[in-house]
């Protein structure tokens, strides 16, 4: 295949990905369990950024799938399974979380996903952090 | 031949990225800095001249992540992912009646809120 070529590819594609701001992103989660003694904080990364809507004019002409709104969510997603510490023997200590390989803007799945608004901050620790 | 090859899968691939973006911004939009924010645009399909129709279009923010373990817990059916979204949306609109007796919103002021089409 011709180099020239190649890289007229590669610049289109470049060019493709850099036009939309959902990507994924640095967020921490943190994790614990009520039988275990730590807190555990996970680096990860997630799907967060803008996406295009729009609100049509004639909602009542329109069927419901041409209503269509895209939300920034999980393209590809991998799961890792983290160890909390400080957990009894008879406590599995193991907690698994999706990664994001890669984001989109699309519709939000409901099958695996819980799609709100806003959520109350429920992400913190209130036990310790092991260091 | 070879030369005119290579020009023609230039033109091409040059072809399809342009397509490519019109396809994601039909309106002609293009993000040269970014997602435009959610504001009101002209809507050339219902507007007649004289009497512009507005529609609200644009970006807002959201995002997906982890369902945190104190609020799986709250979950009739467990998530494993919690998707945070607005969509932009009319803050306030007027009601307009075309021919036919078609009624439809003239957009008047917008802004991000929640999104009632986003779920599949």
């Amino acid at each position: 295949m011709s180099p020239f070529f190649v890289i007229s590819v590669l610049f289109g594609l470049i060019f493709g990905q850099t036009a939309s701001l959902c990507a994924p992103s640095e967020y921490t989660i943190h994790v614990e369990k009520r039988e275990c003694a730590y807190c555990l904080a996970i680096n990860t990364t997630i799907c967060a950024g803008f996406c295009m809507t729009r609100d049509s004019n004639g909602k009542k002409l329109l069927l419901k799938s041409a209503l269509s709104q895209n939300v920034c969510t999980y393209k590809e997603m991998l799961y890792r399974t983290a160890l909390i510490p400080g957990c009894p023997h008879h406590t599995i200590p193991y907690y698994s979380y999706p990664v994001a390989v890669s984001c989109k803007c699309g519709k939000c799945n409901t099958d695996y996903s819980d799609c709100v608004r806003e959520r109350l901050r429920t992400n913190y620790c209130t036990k310790p952090q092991k260091l | 031949m070879n030369c005119y090859g290579k020009y023609a899968a230039v033109t091409l691939t040059i072809l399809s990225v342009f397509l490519h973006l019109l396809h994601t911004f039909p309106d002609g939009e293009f993000l040269m800095q970014g997602c435009p924010e959610c504001k009101l645009g002209e809507n050339r399909f219902f507007s007649k001249p004289g009497a512009p129709i507005y529609q609200c279009t644009g970006c807002c923010f959201s995002r997906a992540y982890p369902t945190p373990m104190r609020s799986k817990k709250t979950m009739l059916v467990p998530k494993n992912i919690t998707s945070e979204a607005t969509c932009c949306v009319a803050k306030a609109f007027t009601k307009i009646t075309l021919k036919d007796n078609v009624k439809i919103e003239n957009h008047t002021d917008c802004h991000c809120s929640t999104c009632y089409y986003h779920k599949s």
